[in-house]
């Protein structure tokens, strides 16, 4: 068994090596973020940990192009990211929903008003919002306003010029706000 | 609800996430302060991103939580792990190398050519090589003998100076006596299945007298007249008639061509018969050497190389 603190540089060694085990810390780590950030862009549990399993599998065998001394989680998200949008492409589940059925899915206080909390409404709208805009839009706000990456990040795992992160940044912005006025979410007016 | 102006909203968007330069920053704040509208939208959409970051993420299930890396490790170790047929290569390979080669030997043993010895190498033509030919026996004579030149290894057998040869020979050589040949003379090897080689002067009346034991008698005493030098490897071919056809002489291992002793000895009987023409497949190696006076109880050429 592999010491838990031990460092990612020694383990990725070790797994370059070919000892397969010393995989197991890596995945414990970094699992949960990698579930995070793939769960906002696909929104679904099911296909986020199919996915993450598939990035690490995916990690494991272009592991020997890791450069040692470089940090490991933004090279590993790199990876969770593309194989996310790849997966989305696939998937086409950039389409739009019309905004009458997202009302209809959306839980309503009369039906459950008890239960439901304000806060707890608030929420699942935040996220049926996300769910309607389309990929592009959805994958460069969780990059930026979720996981806090620079424009530059973002351009290089995108593969797209600095400019067009300024400007798709923009338009998904607007669009957020448009869904939200749309599906009555006032949070966030001040 | 104002109305926002027509000042960029990529700007905006950059001054909210903290991408702008000092400059860049100096001139949107510079902006801001005059228009309400702006501030409106800048304050929506900081309320936006305030709104994201609170989105729920569902709880992954225990199947994720609880022995999600085991899965992982079983699943590279699965495709990491070397396939069977290279496990057992160690074995396989020896095994499967041995059964190829005894596959091919046994396939092409029939084709397998006799192996030639050194001293059976003349220059000019090279080995001399078996060639089976059945029909060869079926066929009239002077079609027997394109036949039988037309497969030749020998280089300077091929030509019209073979074909005219072989005709002119041909006929006659047809002699039923002649199917078993005597004993050969002395320093004879037969070469199986070789062809003979053309010869420069044929006639009727010659072959005739090659036929007779007074002629081979005429040829061994003009070959004994010849000042061969002692110890001199000293090789002839001659055709299924016994006539010389090439002589070679040296010590090496590429032997070297005798000119003028092979015009001394061109069609010179040396050899009786050892076949008909129609049976005329066998190339006759005659050594010539003569042994210095220390070995004289038994001549060279008497010899027998078989």
């Amino acid at each position: 068994m592999y010491n838990t603190n031990e460092g990612d540089d020694a383990l990725i060694d070790q797994v370059k090596k070919g000892d397969a085990e010393a995989f197991s810390p890596l995945v414990e780590r970094y699992k949960m973020a990698l579930y995070k950030i793939i769960y906002r862009m696909v929104g679904n549990r099911d296909n986020t940990e199919d996915l993450v399993q598939e990035v690490f599998i995916k990690t494991f065998n272009e592991i020997g192009k890791f450069k040692s001394g470089m940090p490991f989680y933004p090279w590993l998200s790199r990876i969770a990211v593309n194989h996310t949008i790849n997966y989305l492409k696939r998937e086409r589940q950039d389409r739009f929903m019309p905004i009458e059925d997202l009302k209809e899915i959306l839980p309503s206080h009369k039906d459950d008003p008890v239960q439901m909390t304000r806060d707890k409404m608030l929420k699942e709208k935040i996220a049926q919002a996300m769910a309607k805009l389309p990929k592009d839009y959805r994958v460069i706000l969780v990059l930026r306003v979720e996981e806090d990456l620079p424009y530059d990040e973002i351009s290089r795992i995108l593969k797209i010029p600095r400019g067009t992160v300024m400007s798709r940044l923009a338009r998904a912005r607007q669009k957020l706000k448009e869904i939200f006025k749309e599906i009555k979410v006032n949070g966030y007016a001040l | 609800m104002v109305m926002r102006c027509d000042f960029s909203i990529e700007l905006l968007n950059a001054y909210l996430d903290n991408e702008l330069d000092e400059k860049q920053k100096l001139f949107v704040e510079g902006h801001l302060k005059d228009c309400p509208a702006c501030r409106a939208e800048l304050e929506e959409l900081k309320g936006c991103d305030r709104l994201l970051k609170q989105r729920e993420i569902e709880e992954p299930s225990n199947k994720f939580l609880l022995g999600f890396e085991n899965r992982i490790i079983a699943a590279v170790a699965k495709k990491t792990r070397t396939p069977l047929i290279w496990r057992i290569s160690p074995i396989l390979v020896p095994v499967a190398s041995a059964a190829l080669i005894t596959f091919f030997v046994l396939v092409n043993r029939e084709k397998t050519q006799p192996i030639v010895g050194l001293d059976e190498r003349v220059p000019g033509i090279g080995y001399v090589t078996e060639r089976k030919d059945e029909s060869i026996k079926k066929a009239e004579p002077v079609e027997k003998m394109r036949q039988v030149t037309k497969g030749w290894d020998l280089k300077e057998v091929s030509g019209k100076k073979a074909e005219a040869a072989s005709e002119e020979r041909a006929p006659a050589t047809i002699s039923k006596s002649a199917t078993t040949p005597p004993a050969p003379v002395g320093g004879i090897t037969t070469v199986p299945g070789a062809a003979a080689a053309p010869r420069p002067i044929s006639t009727e009346s010659r072959d005739e007298e090659l036929l007779t034991d007074d002629g081979l008698a005429r040829s061994q005493a003009k070959m004994a007249e010849l000042n061969i030098p002692k110890n001199k490897v000293v090789r002839a071919i001659v055709d299924s008639t016994g006539r010389v056809v090439r002589v070679v002489t040296g010590n090496t291992i590429q032997p070297e061509e005798d000119k003028l002793l092979e015009q001394q000895l061109e069609g010179q009987q040396l050899a009786p018969r050892s076949s008909t023409a129609g049976q005329t497949q066998n190339l006759l190696y005659l050594d010539l050497t003569q042994q210095s006076d220390t070995d004289t109880s038994k001549p060279d050429s008497l010899k027998t190389h078989q």
